[in-house]
């Protein structure tokens, strides 16, 4: 799936980019936005990519799954921007990520990114399976309050949690292969 | 033990599963490397993702950014040749995205994504790098996890070529059938004249949804389905007029008028009057590739020696044919 996108925006094809962009834009926005604390420097960010991904399609080398490589352009990219002293006010505020704790800053999506990329990908969730997948993890809820709460039967809640996970765990599955051990990551 | 899946395994660490469940889950992680290695995955993101902070207020407009993406697309590649047209088609897909996205703002259920060929054919690439050609009216309809389980809706006429996974096969939903297919092309069209599926390469099984009848379509056959009877046509040579709209190829082998009538109301979108007179069947043959349908009407003219007037309605005024 993964090449067969990659020719087809090699050969030129708008609609392979398109659904590329459409894929992928809106998580990437939001990961952008966690890293910078700013919904318009994110989105700045992640149109740049794209831009450049259709400038430079010709000689685009993508060797891992788009997922690990957008994730990781847009991190770099973030990364970049918070190094300008303009942002990093702004995101030193909002504490997402103290770099100056850290001697070494990976530009590679690491174990450290972890929490954002699960914060990613319950964002990227549809909008129902997200509310339930919510009110488990952040409310903490058991699967028969929820269903009592938004009167649905149990067996709905636990196929959306189900869900929920697999979609979570495949996101995250492409990540596995540059960071080994992430879901072992304490 | 294969029914332990991800939905079993959530329920274990919401701690609501029976004694007989949790048995189940202790024999299948026992049985391999590979089923524990899933369940500590799949743990280890239930613990992680206790008191996330999704913030959900944060919207982006996906549409807006596509058009500022876009331009560098255009104005790099296809200038020349999309000069003339571009702002017409950019300005149509601005107010089908535009009404699209307000539609998803409006609604607070998850709506699919979806796409209309409104105003001209088109082809569409799905987020699997599937492509469907979609007539003009076509309709696809996917849910965000498309990616992992290639599951859509359709209506319309379409061509699908789709990317081969054994992992993952490609289920389309019509009204009436499920087709599914591993990695191959087809078309589908569920208009009343014609619904059915063709296959051009590959495998296809397309099953009744009212029904347990199911076909297995392998290159150049096709299968036509009655969707008030609820029943299938037997399997038949693959008709290839079917693909106008992608091809613009036509071609008849002594192919009875009402047929020929049939296919060009189907493929240009018209209505043509027609009596049929059962004692003088007319049989038509000819191939025409891109060619405008007056040029077909004046082919038919004179090969059957017919009278066709062209008003507001298309009227075969005499079918004397002579063949």
């Amino acid at each position: 799936m993964n090449k067969e996108l990659l020719n087809q925006i090699k050969e030129g094809s708008e609609s392979a980019f398109e659904a590329v962009f459409n894929e992928y834009y809106e998580s990437l926005a939001y990961f952008a936005y966690k890293y910078v604390g700013n919904t318009q420097a994110a989105e700045d960010i992640v149109q740049d990519i794209f831009v450049k991904i259709w400038a430079n399609r010709q000689t685009l080398q993508i060797e891992q799954s788009w997922s690990a490589y957008l994730y990781g352009a847009v991190k770099n990219a973030c990364l970049n921007q918070v190094k300008s002293q303009k942002i990093r006010t702004e995101y030193a505020a909002k504490q997402h990520l103290i770099i100056e704790k850290h001697n070494y800053i990976s530009n590679e999506i690491d174990a450290s990114d972890l929490s954002v990329l699960i914060d990613t990908a319950v964002y990227s969730l549809p909008v129902e399976r997200q509310k339930i997948f919510r009110m488990s993890r952040e409310e903490g809820l058991k699967y028969a309050e929820i269903a009592e709460r938004l009167g649905i039967s149990i067996k709905t809640v636990e196929a959306q949690m189900g869900k929920a996970l697999q979609y979570m765990r495949s996101m995250l599955k492409d990540f596995l292969i540059i960071i080994p051990g992430i879901f072992l990551y304490p | 033990m294969d029914h332990i899946d991800e939905i079993l395994i959530a329920k274990y660490l919401d701690g609501s599963t029976s004694i007989q469940e949790n048995n189940d889950i202790e024999l299948w992680l026992e049985e391999s490397e590979e089923n524990r290695q899933m369940f500590e995955e799949i743990k280890s993101l239930w613990l992680k993702s206790r008191g996330i902070r999704v913030d959900k207020t944060v919207r982006f407009d996906k549409v807006a950014a596509w058009n500022k993406v876009k331009p560098s697309v255009d104005i790099k590649e296809q200038r020349s040749q999309w000069s003339i047209w571009m702002p017409r088609v950019a300005a149509s897909l601005i107010v089908i995205l535009v009404g699209f996205i307000a539609y998803l703002y409006l609604q607070e259920n998850p709506l699919p994504e979806e796409f209309i060929a409104t105003e001209e054919n088109r082809e569409f690439t799905l987020p699997d790098g599937s492509k469907v050609s979609m007539q003009v009216g076509a309709t696809v309809k996917y849910f965000q996890d498309f990616a992992d389980y290639r599951n859509l809706e359709f209506s319309g006429l379409g061509y699908f070529e789709v990317v081969p996974s054994t992992e993952s096969p490609f289920t389309i939903n019509t009204s009436d059938l499920v087709i599914k297919v591993v990695g191959t092309e087809f078309y589908v069209n569920t208009h009343k004249e014609d619904y059915g599926v063709g296959v051009t390469s590959g495998i296809v099984t397309v099953q009744d949804k009212h029904g347990s009848e199911m076909f297995e379509l392998i290159k150049d056959q096709m299968i036509e389905y009655d969707a008030i009877g609820k029943t299938f046509g037997p399997l038949k040579n693959l008709n290839m007029n079917q693909l106008y709209f992608k091809s613009g190829t036509l071609e008849f082998t002594e192919t009875p008028l009402s047929e020929v009538i049939l296919t060009l109301e189907e493929s240009f979108g018209v209505d043509i009057e027609y009596l049929d007179s059962e004692d003088s069947p007319c049989l038509f043959s000819g191939r025409f590739n891109k060619t405008p349908l007056d040029d077909i009407l004046d082919q038919l003219e004179l090969s059957l020696n017919l009278e066709i007037k062209r008003d507001e309605i298309i009227t075969i005024v005499s079918s004397k044919c002579t063949q």
